[in-house]
């Protein structure tokens, strides 16, 4: 008999495969439409301090995660 | 006669190769999979203009129709190369429209958005997200581009004896349940091609 079941099968029996692929596809949609807020916002000027608090988290977090290597010892950008 | 032909100066810039990936992709955009891999250049190399590998496959009763049965049931069942289901499906099932938030990034920031997001500084650390589109797998990158400092394909036939090359654990299944292996496959490959298996 074939493994195969539609994606509609597995998601109307929750299928934590199912449930937890698609979480973890949302996750990674996320991280690129903030990474793309955040390269429009260094775009026109936004200090990463104006960024950290938009988004709710540090500076040291939004830098770590975002700013390159030339940026990473300077304490205001 | 040997296995590989012409050096090619860019292999992306070959004709064959292009070819093949581009078909590949529209394989995997036809059954709506969430990666393209192994199992959709063996689709791309029985659609290719060039019969040789139609021809090799033929012969050992492999026919497009079958084949693209056989990678749709080895792949949503879990045994493919990549993922089982695509990021829009998977999105589809918490109400989040994929294509929506596509159309409206593009309207936004441009066509090539994700690109230049992904070559500039802030997107230098990002992995690969469902904006991306449907990635390529390890496998397929190393049968198109990873043979021999990326020679030029020949024939069709030699660009399936790269696949065989690439050892895909989801081409193998697909070949299995197509009543085959990749090791019968290689040497009625070579045995065509005239050169050792």
């Amino acid at each position: 008999m074939s493994e195969a079941i539609s994606l509609a099968e597995a998601a109307s029996h929750r299928d934590p495969e199912v449930g937890l692929a698609a979480v973890a596809a949302l996750r990674q949609m996320l991280e690129q439409l903030e990474a793309l807020q955040v390269k429009a916002a260094r775009e026109d000027g936004w200090t990463w301090e104006r960024i950290a608090d938009a988004l709710g988290i540090t500076r040291q977090s939004v830098h770590r995660k975002y700013a390159s290597r030339r940026f990473a010892g300077r304490r205001r950008t | 006669m040997t296995r590989r032909a012409t050096p090619a100066r860019d292999p992306a810039r070959d004709p064959v190769r292009n070819r093949l990936l581009s078909a590949a992709g529209t394989e995997a955009d036809r059954a709506r999979h969430g990666y393209v891999g192994c199992e959709h250049l063996l689709l791309a190399l029985l659609t290719d203009k060039d019969p040789t590998a139609r021809e090799i496959l033929a012969s050992q009763g492999i026919t497009l129709l079958a084949a693209r049965a056989a990678v749709a049931d080895v792949i949503s069942s879990g045994r493919g190369d990549g993922p089982r289901w695509n990021a829009a499906d998977l999105l589809a099932t918490l109400g989040v429209d994929l294509p929506a938030i596509q159309r409206q990034m593009r309207a936004e920031y441009g066509p090539h958005a994700i690109d230049e997001l992904y070559r500039s500084p802030v997107g230098r650390r990002l992995s690969w997200g469902p904006l991306c589109g449907p990635k390529m797998t390890p496998g397929l990158k190393k049968a198109l581009f990873g043979n021999e400092g990326g020679a030029s394909f020949a024939t069709s036939g030699h660009a399936l004896l790269s696949l065989l090359d690439a050892g895909s654990p989801g081409l193998a299944a697909v070949l299995t349940a197509l009543g085959s292996s990749p090791e019968l496959l290689r040497l009625a490959v070579t045995e065509q091609l005239g050169c050792a298996p």
